[in-house]
């Protein structure tokens, strides 16, 4: 299964690639939310499974990379990575068509049985 | 299959075994809105097909069962826990609705007696300023009326909330000193100028024996005989007449007996009607209503009152010949507490040194309260200058700018209200501002609403409309503990807040440990990234800040905020005061206020702990 991650923190970029990939899932990992539309479009590239998203970051709004998101590959599931006190913001991401979101500081074993309602049928286990 | 009996079946059970689509399309047809049976569905799936289970799941199925393993057991529990689920949804269902009716029910009565209390503190403020005025004797008949009545309306709008209060078994008597025979001339009074308005003669037989200063609800019982007085004077006919009575029927050592009795010569209760009278929103015949008005309440919540001071109300009647009804209950005689006469003045307290004058700063939005105010406060001491600032913005302002002695703060109020003022205050300004003392004035008079303004920091409390003796008294008691405060607080040292906040201010590493998951050198990879990034977002953060860009500086300190959060900071005021972004009206203002060298010294601190830490696991490893 492959994950898609993006997050302006270096902290939750390093430590969901390095658990997710240990979890055995192949993860593209960025800081940049640029990087993680060009990656999406690769033609060429093995689409991906799944992606796992900041809802805010500098430069690009967790909202616009959504709506680029679901644009580009509308039927890949996200899970949003968002703080508490962001419910608006998180109301209009389901509305957009986001799936699921974890809140900041991020638990990684909820994280990871949220993926597991994610994966493909047969790789459930 | 056709559906025309929705609602009569507990459970469906539907055999899916054909493992085409057909199956999984009869499940959705069943669950539609249009084939909805309303009960939870059960799925039966073919030998070796989990996948079929697992999509009907999706679907709306409460539970699939394969055919392959089925025995009875597995199908009972599985219907059962159907059952339990559906009704689990029926009970979660109602009471939700349950909760949401209570709650806009409990709002409605808290902005209704907002709504009613606001004029009223006009009306009552305006008689006061009126009394202190010139006047004649007539006119202080008149202003007497004005003063009694209003009063008497206050406690009406606080029996609207008793009604709520009642239902749900809230309401609670006090106990406190009271005068009674005060209470039994004060409703005389109130009662000549009707009486005399609807030409009707009104009688007073209060027994010489009556204790005069007694402890319990004064204002409960005033609302039972007020209630019943209304009645008798109601249902009475020009001519007719009124008495209220009151006797001693038994003493003991502490308490005495006290029968009360309301009289008049009206209309009368037919015999068949006795009973029901006490019942809510019920009057003694439909065209009553027509003819006198009134919601039929009165009685039953004077039945209710009685019943919580140990007594019953009774009623005697003959049809077309009047009515009488009363009640008995014991009070306490209070010995011990000596009644300050009215006429006593409460002086503004000289505390301090020098002869200068008290200087009150005067938040409050509405042109006709500053008013009543600024004359109590000046016809109360030549010693007080009142400034006014017309909402909390403003009021934060002024206290920043000049100094007060004290201040008198609304709570609703356009632009910023009084709560989120006092909190800006005693988060946000220096330490010779931020402990001013500040008393809410406000016309919630709710419980819930007393503690939003001690959580925010607020001194003192008084609801509108104001009693003045009271409002001096308290002014005195927060002007006298920001005296001593002052007199005997020990001279701190030059930056207090910032020295004591360090040594609050402890990182905490320990949710790296959870996101390394037990491995140390991804633990102290991840910390390392923390070292590498947060000086150059501390460094983004000071930039935004002075170049005053608003946005940038709230858009920094959001991920700032989550990296304090990282390292066991996420509850730090000292931390939060600056990084947590107020709402989008307020953040140019909050900006303003931002204590940057503050913050700066802290950031500082922390970094230096994480490189601390750092260094010596890294060593350990």
């Amino acid at each position: 299964m492959k994950i898609l991650v993006v997050d302006d923190d270096p902290v939750i970029v390093k430590a969901l690639e390095s658990r997710l990939s240990r979890e055995g899932f192949e993860v593209f990992a960025t800081l940049n939310p640029n990087e993680a539309v060009t990656e999406l479009k690769d033609e060429e590239k093995e689409p991906f499974d799944l992606i796992i998203s900041d809802i805010v970051m500098p430069y690009i709004s967790g909202i616009e990379l959504l709506t680029e998101i679901k644009r580009v590959t509308p039927h890949t599931p996200i899970i949003l990575i968002s703080a508490l006190d962001q419910k608006e913001l998180i109301l209009t991401a389901f509305e957009l068509g986001a799936q699921d979101f974890v809140v900041k500081p991020i638990n990684l074993d909820e994280l990871l049985l949220r993926i597991t309602k994610y994966m493909p049928r047969e790789e459930s286990k | 299959m056709e559906i025309d009996e929705k609602d009569k079946f507990d459970v469906a059970l539907l055999d899916l075994s054909l493992t085409d689509s057909r199956g999984l399309k009869t499940l959705e047809k069943f669950l539609s809105k249009e084939g909805y049976l309303g009960c939870p569905t059960i799925v039966l799936t073919g030998y070796e097909d989990e996948k079929t289970g697992f999509e009907a799941l999706q679907k709306g199925a409460v539970d699939y069962l394969n055919k392959g393993k089925i025995n009875s057991y597995l199908l009972v529990k599985s219907i059962l826990y159907a059952c339990i689920r559906k009704d689990n949804q029926a009970l979660l269902k109602a009471k939700e609705v349950a909760e949401n009716t209570a709650e806009m029910k409990q709002r409605f009565l808290a902005s209704m007696s907002h709504e009613l209390r606001t004029p009223l503190n006009v009306v009552i403020g305006t008689a006061s300023l009126l009394e202190q005025s010139e006047h004649t004797q007539q006119q202080q008949k008149y202003i007497d009326a004005l003063k009694i009545t209003s009063q008497s309306l206050l406690g009406l709008i606080n029996n609207i909330l008793d009604v709520s209060k009642i239902e749900s078994g809230k309401i609670e008597l006090e106990n406190k000193p009271f005068e009674l025979t005060k209470v039994l001339e004060d409703l005389m009074q109130l009662y000549s100028f009707k009486s005399k308005d609807k030409k009707l003669g009104l009688y007073k037989k209060f027994d010489l024996s009556l204790p005069n200063y007694v402890i319990g609800d004064s204002l409960r019982l005033n609302q039972v005989l007020i209630n019943l007085l209304d009645n008798a004077m109601k249902f009475t006919e020009s001519g007719g007449e009124v008495e209220l009575k009151a006797k001693v029927i038994d003493e003991t050592e502490d308490t005495s007996t006290i029968c009360f009795q309301i009289t008049d010569s009206g209309i009368g209760i037919a015999p068949e009607k006795l009973e029901s009278i006490f019942d809510s929103f019920v009057q003694a015949d439909e065209s009553t209503t027509r003819l006198y008005g009134g919601t039929g309440l009165g009685l039953s919540i004077s039945q209710h009152l009685v019943g919580l001071f140990g007594g019953q109300l009774s009623v005697e009647s003959e049809y077309g010949k009047g009515a009488t009804f009363g009640f008995t209950i014991d009070l306490i005689r209070d010995k011990e507490t000596v009644f300050i006469p009215i006429e006593e003045k409460v002086e503004l307290s000289s505390v301090r040194a020098n002869d200068d004058y008290t200087k009150i700063l005067l938040v409050e939005d509405h042109d006709f309260n500053q008013m009543i105010a600024i004359q109590l406060l000046k016809n109360w001491s030549n010693k007080i200058e009142v400034d006014i600032a017309h909402n909390g913005k403003e009021g934060v302002e002024k206290v920043t700018k000049n100094y007060y002695d004290l201040v008198l703060m609304d709570i609703a109020m356009p632009e910023m209200d009084g709560l989120t003022a006092t909190k800006m205050i005693r988060t946000t300004l220096p330490d010779n501002k931020k402990n001013i003392p500040i008393i809410a004035m406000t016309a919630h008079a709710l419980k819930t609403e007393m503690e939003k303004c001690f959580a925010a920091g607020m001194n003192d409390f008084i609801s509108k409309p104001i009693d003045q003796s009271l409002l001096f008294k308290k002014i005195n008691k927060v002007l006298n503990l920001a005296e001593e405060e002052k007199k005997g607080g020990i001279p701190k040292p030059a930056e207090p807040s910032a020295i004591n906040e360090l040594s609050g201010l402890k990182v905490d590493l320990v949710y790296f440990d959870h996101l390394a998951c037990g491995d140390p050198d991804l633990k102290m990879t991840l910390i390392k990234s923390v070292l590498d990034d947060l000086p150059i977002e501390l460094e983004k953060i000071k930039v935004a800040y002075s170049e005053e860009n608003v946005e940038e500086f709230y858009k920094v300190a959001h991920k700032l905020k989550s990296t304090f959060g990282y390292v066991g900071l996420k509850e730090s005021p000292a931390i939060n005061k600056v990084l947590v972004r107020p709402t989008e009206r307020e953040e140019k203002f909050y900006f303003e206020f931002v204590d940057f060298e503050h913050f700066k010294v802290i950031s500082k601190e922390v970094l230096s702990q994480i490189n601390d830490i750092y260094f010596k696991e890294n060593k350990s490893i």
